[in-house]
């Protein structure tokens, strides 16, 4: 983003922007963030260390010359790349105020963060808030498709913002941005107890690996299943419920890629999902379930079981059936 | 039987006759698994760690011979076959001379000319599975992708391998006129002939459910086009077709991005064995795995005793350690009275040695080092350095007339303390040779190497008569890995490891349940010594500055423990010697 401010701008404004958006980022890192997880104390992170892969996401979606100042013909300008940073500072900042529609709250929380000495561009407030309001919930209308509710583009004191385009990146760099970082291995252990609806979400968070290799035009996602370690126990019933939320977030990640693509042509490189479980038992792979490629070719929206439908080895029950047979014999 | 042919030859596997490498092949449970599966699998570890007996055992040739054995019918579910990265026919230099485009063409070509040669090899095992309609369909389909008919006057593989063969020369004829670009259409590639080749297979009954195994030995000889074509067969989607289970040394470990620049991923396109084992007690994975090596090795030759028979303890070592973990029991016992038996236990695990060295003479000789569970802690968990002195000790026998008929026994202590002492020294004269025998390692960096060497022993030396909590410990991890300092140290940390005279493995970091890098050098040193050979899994923590420094002959901080010192005789925090 610097890059791009200092080619596009004079040294005046690129200086002006850049301060905006270092203000922006130290009081939302020093002020609103910590009380992210006050707020919302059961929930996997969403703090600071989310925002910082966001953007590192962001970096592995795009082209490496994507933007102005990286190449000779960049996709996006520098207003392009300050909207976007921005967006994605305070895409999750709602959440202060609790998770239920935490992103139209984003608007509440800029008015916190910018006040009036800032002398940030009019139009700022009106981009951030359209596009962090597009990655996630429903539009107004009740429709899921918020991304077309996003103009195709904004302005930005006289500079073009491509507004739908940027908010499908941060939409899929944000549903990337998953992994055992989010969790902690002391949360679900006295006297840190998680109610059992968040479990399973950090449970989730601690099995996930997710790549995007944008040169094989994949997202690798890898979960590996520790038998034992963490109570992880196949004979326990939310063992089930995780491997069935594990495939059911596993085909969100691929439905949020095909539709996020529609709207970037930055994101079309990114043809398929590929899912790997790797069930491994006191150092030994024990089972171990994929490639299953999620892509054009398996079409998920005629199955109404997805995965199981694709590869009827990715069923709950078989597995489960499978590691109990295997861990006892290993015991 | 006749006991005069030696049981412990080490060479390596690929010299070996396939009755050998199958008589002598242990089955490690997990690693056999997870080899005959479709995952694409990357072996690492040092020489003699026993990659090419495992992918060797699993090619189609030896499965054969296996089965045969066994009276059983052959499995044609996975073929097996090797494909050696360090022969004339992969490892090659004509790229050096190209433009990048065409280097990546020609080293494809030779590559995927060198798998459909080996695995057409491995087929002619059972040429015999085919009907004479599916040999002739085969040759008229194989004929039409290398645009030339087969030989004919033989069976269908043996026809392919002429043909690859052939192709490599034609290839090596072209390159070697100035100008390549004729060369260039008949370029082949793993695409356009190795897939179409194992489908082309398949369609035979007998191989219609086979899964190919494309054993890749050696492969950090593989120049890095090849690496990247390498990787980017890894990242192949389909895997019903082929797997590729790689065996590459840790120094040299290819490159992980494909032809396109992407990258393949540990755990999700390839899982990775480690040959190499840190734990080499009675009860680790290593310790028993050695005991079923040595125990076939001896059955081989009708010797029916275990290895702990077999080497035997010389009873003036077992009578000294058994009299100094008594010592050290009775002292514990008297000053942390109430601790548990398992505490007490470990102590006197840890301490036995290092009591028994500190008690001895100093005019005493060396101790007389012997016993199995000496040697497996010699090998530093490499199969291949257990063998070695093995080896050496059944030829001390064999010269001795006394032996009479040739049916040894077992071992004698005397015998096994003299071959270990030697098999030191000899592990000392090669710090001497380094620029001999290392490439890329010079006159300074060798002498560099010794110095480093010498002053880790005495630094271990002064810790086991010191240290207090962990006195036998022989490996270390560095703290302080400032750039600076790393990038002096970091060759001459590798020109030991190609030695093997230093393995650098993973384990966990004391802080923060991370995992890092430590060093353990080969405990074949300690011997000529004097030290204890089977050191602890505790390891030192040392300035990376300190050992750089020991590297121009200065010596590596120790600072002696006083009774005043904060911890006690249970302690097994890391002291950092070093002031940091």
């Amino acid at each position: 983003m610097y890059r791009a401010l200092n080619k596009r701008f004079d040294c005046t404004k690129s200086e002006h922007l850049t301060s905006l958006y270092q203000t922006a980022r130290r009081k939302l890192v020093d002020e609103i963030y910590p009380h992210v997880k006050v707020a919302n104390p059961q929930m996997t992170d969403h703090s600071a260390g989310h925002i910082a892969q966001v953007l590192d996401n962001v970096d592995y979606l795009v082209a490496h010359d994507a933007f102005e100042g990286e190449g000779d013909r960049p996709s996006f300008s520098a207003a392009d790349a300050y909207t976007l940073c921005l967006a994605i500072l305070f895409h999750d900042a709602g959440m202060v105020y609790g998770r239920e529609n935490h992103e139209s709250s984003v608007a509440k929380v800029y008015d916190l963060v910018r006040t009036a000495t800032h002398e940030a561009p009019l139009q700022e407030k009106g981009l951030v808030y359209r596009i962090a309001l597009a990655h996630t919930g429903t539009t107004n209308a009740g429709s899921k498709d918020t991304i077309a509710a996003v103009p195709e583009s904004m302005d930005l004191d006289g500079e073009r913002v491509h507004a739908r385009e940027l908010a499908a990146i941060l939409r899929f760099a944000d549903e990337l941005a998953e992994g055992p970082q989010r969790t902690s291995n002391l949360l679900g252990q006295p006297p840190f107890s998680l109610d059992p609806d968040s479990t399973v979400y950090h449970r989730y968070a601690s099995i996930s690996n997710v790549h995007i290799d944008r040169q094989l035009g994949r997202i690798a996602l890898t979960y590996r299943f520790d038998i034992g370690h963490k109570k992880l126990d196949p004979n326990q019933s939310y063992f089930r419920d995780l491997l069935e939320f594990t495939f059911s977030r596993a085909e969100k990640v691929d439905s949020e890629r095909r539709y996020t693509r529609f709207y970037s042509q930055q994101l079309e490189p990114f043809n398929r999902t590929d899912v790997v479980l790797n069930f491994w038992h006191k150092m030994g792979l024990i089972l171990d379930l994929g490639p299953l490629e999620l892509s054009a070719k398996t079409a998920l929206d005629r199955h109404p079981s997805p995965l199981q439908a694709i590869d009827p080895r990715f069923d709950a029950d078989r597995i489960i059936d499978q590691l109990r047979r295997t861990a006892t014999g290993q015991a | 039987m006749s006991t005069r042919k030696n049981p412990f030859v080490y060479e390596q596997a690929r010299l070996m006759s396939d009755e050998v490498v199958a008589q002598y092949y242990i089955d490690d449970h997990s690693h056999g698994r997870l080899l005959r599966s479709r995952r694409n699998i990357f072996l690492i570890g040092e020489r003699g760690s026993g990659k090419t007996m495992e992918l060797l055992y699993n090619t189609l040739p030896i499965q054969k011979l296996v089965m045969e054995g066994d009276n059983s019918n052959l499995d044609l579910g996975y073929i097996g076959a090797l494909v050696p990265a360090n022969t004339p026919l992969i490892h090659r230099q004509e790229h050096d001379l190209l433009d990048r485009f065409r280097a990546s063409v020609v080293s494809e070509h030779f590559f995927a000319l060198a798998i459909v040669f080996h695995l057409s090899e491995a087929l002619g095992f059972v040429a015999d599975s085919l009907t004479v309609e599916e040999e002739a369909a085969l040759r008229t389909e194989l004929a039409f992708y290398f645009d030339s008919p087969l030989p004919h006057q033989t069976d269908i593989f043996d026809a392919v391998c002429q043909m690859a063969q052939h192709e490599s020369i034609e290839a090596q004829k072209a390159l070697n006129v100035p100008a390549v670009e004729g060369m260039y259409t008949h370029a082949l590639s793993f695409s356009s002939l190795a897939v179409p080749f194992m489908r082309a297979v398949k369609k035979a009954a007998a191989f219609r459910e086979s899964h190919f195994m494309l054993m890749i030995d050696d492969a950090h000889m593989l120049n890095p086009y090849q690496v990247r074509s390498l990787n980017s067969w890894i990242a192949y989607r389909d895997r019903s077709l082929f797997s590729l289970k790689v065996a590459t040394a840790k120094v040299g470990l290819p490159a992980r991005k494909t032809g396109t620049g992407g990258d393949i991923l540990e755990g999700h396109d390839f899982l990775t064995i480690d040959m190499e084992r840190p734990f080499h007690n009675e009860g680790s994975d290593f310790g028993k795995f050695a005991a079923r090596v040595v125990r076939r090795r001896l059955e081989s030759v009708g010797v029916s005793k275990s290895p702990e028979e077999f080497f035997s303890v010389h009873p003036r070592l077992a009578s000294g350690l058994r009299a100094a973990a008594e010592s050290i029991r009775s002292r514990a016992m008297k000053e942390m009275p109430n601790a548990g038996n398992k505490r007490i236990g470990d102590y006197v695990y840890r301490q036995t040695w290092a009591e028994f060295i500190r008690k001895r003479s100093p005019q005493a000789n060396r101790p007389l080092y012997s016993g199995f569970s000496t040697l497996t802690f010699i090998s530093t968990g490499v199969i291949r350095n257990l063998l070695e002195p093995c080896f050496w000790m059944w030829e001390a026998i064999m010269k001795d007339a006394s032996v009479g008929d040739g049916r040894i026994k077992g071992i004698p202590p005397s015998i096994q303390a003299k071959v270990i002492l030697d098999r030191s020294e000899v592990a000392w004269a090669r710090l001497r040779t380094l620029d001999m025998t290392i490439d890329g390692c010079s006159h300074r960096d060798a002498k560099r190497v010794r110095r480093l060497f010498e002053e880790l022993s005495v630094y271990f030396q002064r810790r086991l008569f010191h240290h207090r909590s962990e006195p036998s410990a022989t490996s270390f991890s560095l703290s302080g890995r400032d750039s600076g300092v790393m990038n002096q140290l970091s060759p001459l940390l590798s020109i030991a490891q190609r030695a093997q005279l230093l393995y650098i493995r993973e384990g966990p970091a004391k802080t923060m349940g991370r995992r890092e890098l430590y060093y353990v050098p080969n405990r074949i040193l300690w011997p000529s010594r004097g030290m204890d050979p089977h050191g602890q899994h505790a390891r030192a923590s040392i300035m990376a500055k300190d050992v750089l420094a020991a590297s121009e002959g200065r010596a590596i901080p120790f600072h002696v423990q006083t009774s005043s010192h904060q911890h006690n005789l249970f302690s097994t925090e890391e002291v950092t010697d070093a002031r940091e």
